[in-house]
């Protein structure tokens, strides 16, 4: 990523964004929040006015330009003239506007903290290179987010402040928004639009200062003790509380499929029609599927929806923190307002808190 | 050529021979195959197709490398002809709900036959027609199942190459919730719907939930399908008893596990 780069605070005014974003549509391709029903998703905007940055959540997070649902690792051939192709081999070290390059505009704090822990555990832990291609590609613009959505904890989760991996981030100010140029990239965004920005004053900065200031205390904190949750799972590995909770749950996956960190997927190759050529694909998988620990030899390591359900929490609240210092959980509520069988995580949390029997 | 055999591509392998069957049922999975229309030359030239009714009236005795079968087994006609299309193939691949599941043909189970056959038929001395519908595997031993009212092309397409290549044909062990994360779809349960998604095989892409549909099954439960707490959440949602009963039913009647898992929660002994 880009150094950052002091530059001082500017404002956009809201009737400008729609012509901000066309302008940016002419030169990358842009990705934001827009409208599905009741709803909202991130999809791809040819026009500034579809961009919803009144958005609460949407229903899958931006991780899925960065780890799509479904991608080609490697084309391969069943004839032996033929050769491997990886994508990677073809890696683009072209200018920042080639085309290529994409943007995705509006992100809340969660999913930006969400893009931090990808950042950490996909380069220290499992390093990815096909979405270290994809993060080195994305822009990201952020927006703070000044409205507590219907399931979210991020305050707990302690994702609410978080601008880093923004290349610029929003603020909503009366009839503008703030915005606060953190990297390079950003300032190139900036400059590119120059006409429709101008400098913040003192008076601005001081008012978003007391927006932020007011958000830190005004957001729900339902799980205060949330950063203890790695030592508290230690007690409740043989709680009852999975089997209870196994009762419930579908194993559907559905938590996994919409989780902002969550990042496993599975491999296949996949032949075509004329059985003389195919690719290898990875896939999103899912820890809540029956096959996800099955071995050769038809083994299962989690042969059961309880079991599931424990290693989900756990890898996310105990292995994970072991492994990078950071909890695999940005307080998003995407996985309770998704779950067909009502599971809540703030109770799910509270109860271990609680003990977890 | 044997199914899940040698890992072997070679296309000077002769083509191998190809029947569809159709028992008791709409032929909406055949039509489905004729809907490949992008890749139906690529098929034909990949495989020796000698009987398949949507597009030619020829047949062919056998035997055969590969018979897929569609429809219900509905009377003593059909289970001869199961059990000969069984002797006469290689690989026997049922196809759709109703050679899998039973599907909507299934309904019957469970009720009086001589008086259903009295309601449509009035005067039914003439109908030969069995109580009870079972899935093909019921009667024979069946190498592969292919889901779904209709199947979905793309899953036969997927399974075609399988066999040719030699590969093991993947299954998806999972639930259509899945599916529809991946489309963006609202989830039709939180709106109060009445979803069987959460228990039902994937493999439709989620095609119904996709349009606002609510999933009626036709795939068949999903492995480990977590009855008691779809009962749960439908009747959260509202639904009757009967509600419960008929969305259970609609599909999966034949299916003796799962029809087990809801007569116990709902403690009942009929169905």
């Amino acid at each position: 990523m880009a150094p950052k780069k002091k530059t001082s605070p500017l404002i956009l005014k809201k009737e400008d964004i729609p012509n901000f974003v066309s302008k940016l549509t002419q030169i990358l391709t842009v990705y934001g929040p827009v409208a599905k029903k009741s709803q909202f998703i991130f999809d791809t905007i040819t026009d500034g006015t579809q961009l919803r940055l009144d958005y609460d959540t949407t229903i899958l997070p931006p991780k899925k330009y960065f780890i799509p649902p479904e991608e080609e690792m490697v084309k391969f051939s069943l004839k032996p003239e033929l050769k491997i192709q990886n994508p990677l081999d073809e890696k683009n070290t072209e200018s920042l506007w080639n085309g290529k390059r994409f943007l995705i505009f509006g992100i809340h704090s969660c999913d930006l903290t969400a893009i931090k822990f990808h950042d950490h555990i996909l380069t220290q832990v499992y390093p990815d290179p096909y979405r270290a291609q994809r993060r080195d590609e994305g822009i990201i613009i952020g927006v703070n987010c000044l409205t507590p959505c219907e399931d979210g904890f991020c305050k707990s989760a302690g994702a609410l402040n978080t601008t880093e991996t923004a290349d610029l981030m929003l603020t909503e100010l009366n009839n503008s928004y703030y915005v606060d140029v953190l990297t390079t990239i950003g300032k190139e965004i900036v400059d590119y639009c120059k006409t429709q920005f101008s400098s913040a004053t003192q008076q601005q900065v001081n008012q978003v200062k007391k927006i932020i200031a007011h958000r830190a205390k005004s957001f729900p904190d339902p799980l205060k003790e949330f950063q203890k949750l790695p030592g508290q799972l230690e007690d409740s590995y043989e709680g009852e509380m999975w089997n209870r909770l196994g009762r419930r749950c579908f194993g559907c996956g559905a938590c996994t499929m919409v989780c902002p960190t969550c990042f496993c997927f599975d491999v296949k190759d996949q032949i075509e029609l004329d059985t003389t050529k195919g690719s290898r694909v990875r896939k999103w998988d899912s820890c809540q599927l029956v096959d996800f620990a099955l071995v050769a030899g038809g083994h299962n390591f989690r042969p059961t929806i309880p079991s599931r359900v424990r290693y989900r929490i756990y890898h996310k609240f105990w292995i994970e923190p072991e492994q990078i210092n950071q909890i695999g959980c940005v307080g998003c509520g995407r996985c309770t307002h998704t779950c067909p069988a009502d599971i809540d995580m703030i109770e799910l949390l509270t109860e271990i808190e609680k003990g977890g029997n | 050529m044997e199914y899940g055999g040698e890992y072997e591509v070679s296309t000077e392998n002769p083509k191998p021979v190809v029947a569809f069957y159709g028992l008791t049922c709409c032929a909406g999975c055949q039509l489905e195959i004729l809907n490949l229309e992008d890749d139906l030359l690529d098929i034909l030239g990949k495989i020796d197709l000698v009987q398949f009714r949507m597009g030619s009236s020829a047949k062919h005795p056998g035997p055969y490398d590969v018979c897929f079968v569609e429809g219900s087994v509905t009377n003593d006609t059909e289970i001869t002809l199961i059990k000969d299309l069984r002797e006469k193939s290689k690989i026997l691949v049922a196809l759709g709900a109703c050679a899998t599941t039973g599907g909507v043909n299934a309904l019957r189970n469970g009720r009086n036959i001589e008086e259903l056959k009295q309601s449509v038929y009035g005067d039914s001395s003439h109908i030969n027609t069995l109580p009870q519908i079972l899935p093909l595997k019921s009667y024979v031993k069946v190498d592969h199942e292919i889901q779904g009212c209709p199947i979905a092309g793309d899953e036969f397409v997927e399974f075609l190459i399988s066999l040719l290549t030699g590969a093991t044909p993947t299954e998806k062990n999972y639930a259509v919730c899945v599916e529809c994360r991946i489309n963006e779809n609202i989830c039709l349960m939180k709106e109060g719907e009445l979803c069987l998604g959460p228990i039902t095989r994937a493999g439709c892409n989620a095609l119904c939930p996709s349009v606002s549909i609510p999933c009626e099954g036709c795939w068949g439960p999903c492995p480990q399908a977590n009855v008691e707490s779809e009962i749960d959440m439908l009747s959260k949602k509202g639904a009757s008893f009967d509600d419960v009963v008929r969305k259970f039913r609609m599909f999966n009647a034949s299916k003796e596990d799962f029809m087990a898992q809801l007569k116990r929660r709902l403690n009942i002994e009929w169905l």
